[in-house]
């Protein structure tokens, strides 16, 4: 049996049940299953767009920390944050990880 | 982050239907051999194309004509829908709503009726116009070539506000619904009857005496000394979000493109039908738009509100 990976070593995806538009830095994203919509604020809706599948939470994270000109470590905690509720609303989900 | 539900709006009113002595169907012939006493002419409730026939005594239509005749269409679709009122004196029931043959309604006042058909012409422009437009629970006028929309719900004060608006010499748009051109963002007017309710009477004296078993008065813009826009309007500049709050004082408070999206959202007819297009014309709306809330504690306070939003909206302009 594997160790489970950490959080920040997985990709996440936009959920393709979502339908958004972002109007003046915010993002308002309708989920077609529940219809619920969500209002996500300006570092949310940051993040939103850094979540195409492509680079783990902790590129991601370093990404946005060198950006902003902040210590990566200060800003992994807060990407976690924010991707654990965006996960809990359905509105972002892990991508498959595909043999290595 | 906030979380909202998308509860889509419903039109105003319903109305329960008794028990039938009209047939549920009937025939072509059925309607040939009876006289028309007076035929609407082609109308259209934005993407509803109807006339109407009604039998009956003068008071009837009376009432029907003051729904009508806001909505003659001098040009666009022949008429799809053909409505027949029918009156039996004799009968228990005595009126009765046709729709292309179908039986909609029995009523025993013609005041029923009217309320009736006021509330199923609503139903369908939202059902029908919905295909190609973005449709919005929404009142809506125009001044100075600036539009302004007015989204809400049920009693939330669209209607008061806009016959306000009407009487201090804004045009008339709409008091129920908009269609949005999800392409051009331009208005199509639905510019019916204003349904007045009970509570709101005593602002409008002009308006005279209302007959004893009416609950709502169906006006018509120029009644108060407005002018019904026919033809489609520019896109809204000005999005507020209404609520009448009794005791309350009258302010205007600022909204964010985004959160307007959320609020244009949650009064959008059949938003869930096509959410993509949807969200893409409410995001275009609130960004080419000065957006607010308005709390309404009075009406000539609110009328002042909206006058004073168009002065600036028009100072920036003009400043540009």
């Amino acid at each position: 049996m594997s160790a489970p990976t950490p959080r920040s070593v997985l990709q996440r995806s936009r959920s393709p049940r979502v339908e958004h538009v972002e109007v003046d830095g915010e993002i308002v994203a309708f989920d077609t299953e529940s219809g619920a919509l969500h209002l996500l604020d300006p570092l949310a809706t940051v993040i939103w767009n850094l979540l195409d599948g492509s680079a783990t939470l902790l590129e991601t994270s370093d990404d946005l920390a060198s950006a902003l000109g902040r210590p990566g470590d200060e800003m992994l905690p807060l990407v976690l944050e924010l991707v654990g509720r965006l996960e809990d609303l359905a509105l972002v989900h892990r991508v498959a990880q595909g043999p290595a | 982050m906030t979380t909202h539900a998308v509860r889509p709006p419903t039109p105003s009113r319903t109305l329960q239907r008794p028990t039938a002595e009209f047939p549920r169907t009937v025939a072509d012939p059925f309607f040939a051999g009876r006289p028309s006493a007076w035929h609407s002419g082609a109308c259209a409730a934005a993407g509803h194309a109807f006339d109407l026939s009604v039998e009956g005594p003068d008071d009837a239509v009376d009432l029907l004509q003051c729904l009508t005749r806001p909505l003659r269409a001098h040009r666009g679709p022949r008429p799809v829908t053909r409505y027949r009122v029918l009156h039996r004196d004799h009968e228990h029931i005595p009126w009765a709503l046709y729709a292309d043959g179908t039986r909609l309604l029995l009523s025993q006042t013609p005041e029923t009726l009217v309320a009736f058909f006021g509330w199923h012409l609503n139903q369908r422009m939202v059902e029908l116009t919905c295909r190609d437009h973005v449709v919005l629970h929404a009142a809506a006028a125009a001044r100075a070539g600036i539009t302004l929309v007015l989204p809400g719900a049920e009693e939330h004060g669209k209607t008061t506000t806009v016959a306000g608006l009407l009487r201090a010499g804004w045009d008339y748009v709409t008091d129920e619904a908009v269609a949005v051109d999800p392409e051009t963002l331009w208005l199509t007017p639905f510019p019916k009857a204003l349904s007045i309710d009970e509570g709101a009477w005593p602002l409008f004296p002009e308006l005279g005496p209302v007959p004893g078993l009416l609950r709502q008065l169906h006006v018509r813009a120029e009644q108060l000394s407005g002018r019904s826009l026919c033809v489609p309007v520019r896109p809204p500049r000005l999005l507020v979000f209404p609520r009448y709050v009794a005791g309350s004082r009258t302010a205007l408070t600022p909204l964010s493109p985004a959160e307007a999206v959320r609020a244009l959202a949650e009064s959008t007819f059949n938003f869930t039908r096509d959410p993509h297009r949807n969200l893409r014309v409410l995001g275009a709306l609130a960004t080419s738009a000065t957006v607010a809330r308005l709390t309404i504690g009075r009406l000539d306070h609110a009328v002042a509100a909206l006058d004073g939003l168009l002065s600036e909206h028009l100072g920036r302009e003009l400043g540009r």
